[in-house]
């Protein structure tokens, strides 16, 4: 093969493997947005499952998002201040639910939260309260499953900083906490900001974990994801247009993402 | 009694180091050597950053380390001004605020713009450390390390982050500076022309180990080692 016919072939097969799988990637997400109309998308949106859904999800990702990027951020400093060997092996643990199938992670949360659990039946004997099939629980999964995201991002992120601009801080008889919160915080928040943003994402798309760990009660327990799911078996309209909505969350995140500078 | 009195011991992986410091108030000591010579960890030592395994350090009569007494006062309260190698402006703060950052009180950003002043910066102080030079960023890097009024200050390789032209200005200034300076100072460097001109007294590290420490002549009349027969050659040529 000459030089141009094998840099000729090397074009077309890259070039339309790549765009093959470029597409098979949109298809999904032109299918869900093209094949329903503006009335069908209305209609399905007053579907008695959507409005408890939509809020039920946004109030749940909302409390997860507060809880993994207040615990996250502190957890994450200290990994990426630690070294060592502990430190490594800390941060790995940390990023273990995202090998972990979702569903996995539910009957995990059950047996550890769940009333026969450890935890769980320590809080109901203080409190009489039972974490599982509640909106607590839904919060507790989704924080579970996307809290490593954000955890993943932030460690980078402090990795990153100049060690002497920390020493310099210490210097000048900052304590650790404030070094932290004045320029640990202040120089790492774009990178923060976009490793929230991945985390929400995934809180907002979780399914498998909830459903094993909180069940999927309207106005309760079901969130979008659920509701998509529920939908399918009565009404696709209903179904398809939850999905658009998370779509549009989506892309909006993906925007936000993209604006953020690294 | 020392200003500052550093005797310590240690190692950091396969290298090992055993420095002995001494430093009278006001003076401005060079601490030259090769690189890899300890110089980086002697500093770190002083700072609190880095934990030699024997010894003791003391600051202004005060001990702010001892190995024997578990003694290990954190880098925040051992009032030591650090100018690090790259200066380590806070890129996210202006000059002022950078210089405002140790200070405390209602009258904070003030004490701040007169440090400033002090040091030819004041009209500066409300341009980020990424629109500054070189020199300037050092200026104000000073100002940021006196502006709490430490007991000793602490310079990293000053004048390796500048170009040639530059480094020559600096030089000068800096030097008059620290020899104007209250408080003693420690200057690390590996450069032979700062090492000759930056302070008064010098201290030669070779391989974690002080070779030859006292007044700048002596010591470089002393040729004590293949570092100092260097920089004697350069302090005085042929």
């Amino acid at each position: 093969m000459t030089f141009r016919t094998s840099r000729l072939a090397w074009n077309v097969l890259s070039r339309t493997g790549a765009a093959a799988l470029l597409a098979f990637l949109v298809a999904p997400v032109l299918a869900l947005i093209l094949s329903i109309t503006w009335a069908d998308f209305t209609a399905g949106l007053a579907h008695p499952l959507a409005a408890p859904a939509l809020k039920l999800s946004l109030l749940t990702s909302t409390c997860s998002l507060l809880l993994v990027t207040t615990l996250g951020t502190l957890l994450a400093w200290h990994l990426a201040l630690g070294r060592g060997r502990a430190a490594r092996w800390l941060e790995t643990l940390s990023q273990f639910p995202i090998v972990m199938p979702p569903a996995v992670a539910g009957l995990g949360l059950l047996l550890a939260f769940g009333q026969r659990g450890a935890f769980g039946r320590w809080l109901a004997a203080a409190t009489g309260f039972s974490l599982p099939f509640t909106t607590a629980a839904v919060v507790l999964a989704e924080s579970f499953v996307s809290a490593p995201f954000f955890i993943q991002a932030a460690v980078a992120a402090f990795r990153r900083l100049d060690p002497e601009l920390l020493l310099a801080a210490r210097s000048l008889g900052a304590s650790p906490a404030r070094v932290f919160a004045r320029v640990g915080l202040p120089l790492s928040a774009p990178a923060l900001l976009g490793g929230a943003a991945t985390s929400w994402a995934r809180a907002v798309g979780e399914f498998g974990a909830t459903l094993m760990f909180a069940g999927n009660l309207t106005g309760r327990t079901q969130t979008m994801s659920l509701a998509v799911y529920t939908a399918m078996e009565s009404d696709l309209r209903a179904a398809q247009s939850l999905a658009v909505v998370l779509v549009g969350v989506a892309f909006g995140l993906l925007a936000v993402l993209r604006a953020v500078p690294r | 009694m020392s200003a500052v009195d550093v005797q310590i011991a240690g190692a950091v992986g396969a290298f090992d180091y055993e420095v002995a410091l001494h430093l009278d108030a006001p003076a401005a000591l060079v601490l030259a050597g090769p690189n890899g010579a300890g110089k980086s960890t002697t500093l770190k030592a002083i700072l609190g950053a880095v934990r030699p395994e024997r010894g003791r350090i003391a600051i202004g009569g005060a001990d702010v380390f001892d190995a024997a007494r578990g003694l290990d006062v954190p880098t925040e309260l051992r009032a030591v001004g650090y100018v690090p190698q790259a200066y380590a402006l806070f890129p996210h703060l202006t000059a002022l605020e950078n210089v405002a950052f140790g200070l405390r009180g209602p009258d904070r950003s003030a004490r701040a713009r007169a440090m400033m002043e002090r040091l030819g910066v004041a009209d500066l102080a409300r341009r980020r450390p990424t629109s500054l030079s070189g020199g300037e960023q050092q200026r104000v890097a000073l100002a940021r390390a006196l502006a709490p009024e430490p007991r000793l200050l602490l310079l990293d390789e000053p004048l390796a982050a500048l170009d040639v032209v530059s480094r020559r200005q600096v030089r000068r200034f800096l030097a008059e500076r620290l020899r104007s300076l209250e408080i003693p100072s420690i200057v690390v460097t590996h450069d032979i022309d700062d090492a000759r001109t930056l302070g008064d007294r010098l201290a030669i590290l070779e391989r974690g180990r002080v070779v030859d420490s006292g007044d700048l002549t002596s010591v470089l009349q002393r040729r004590a080692s293949p570092f100092a027969a260097e920089l004697a050659a350069s302090a005085f040529p042929q």
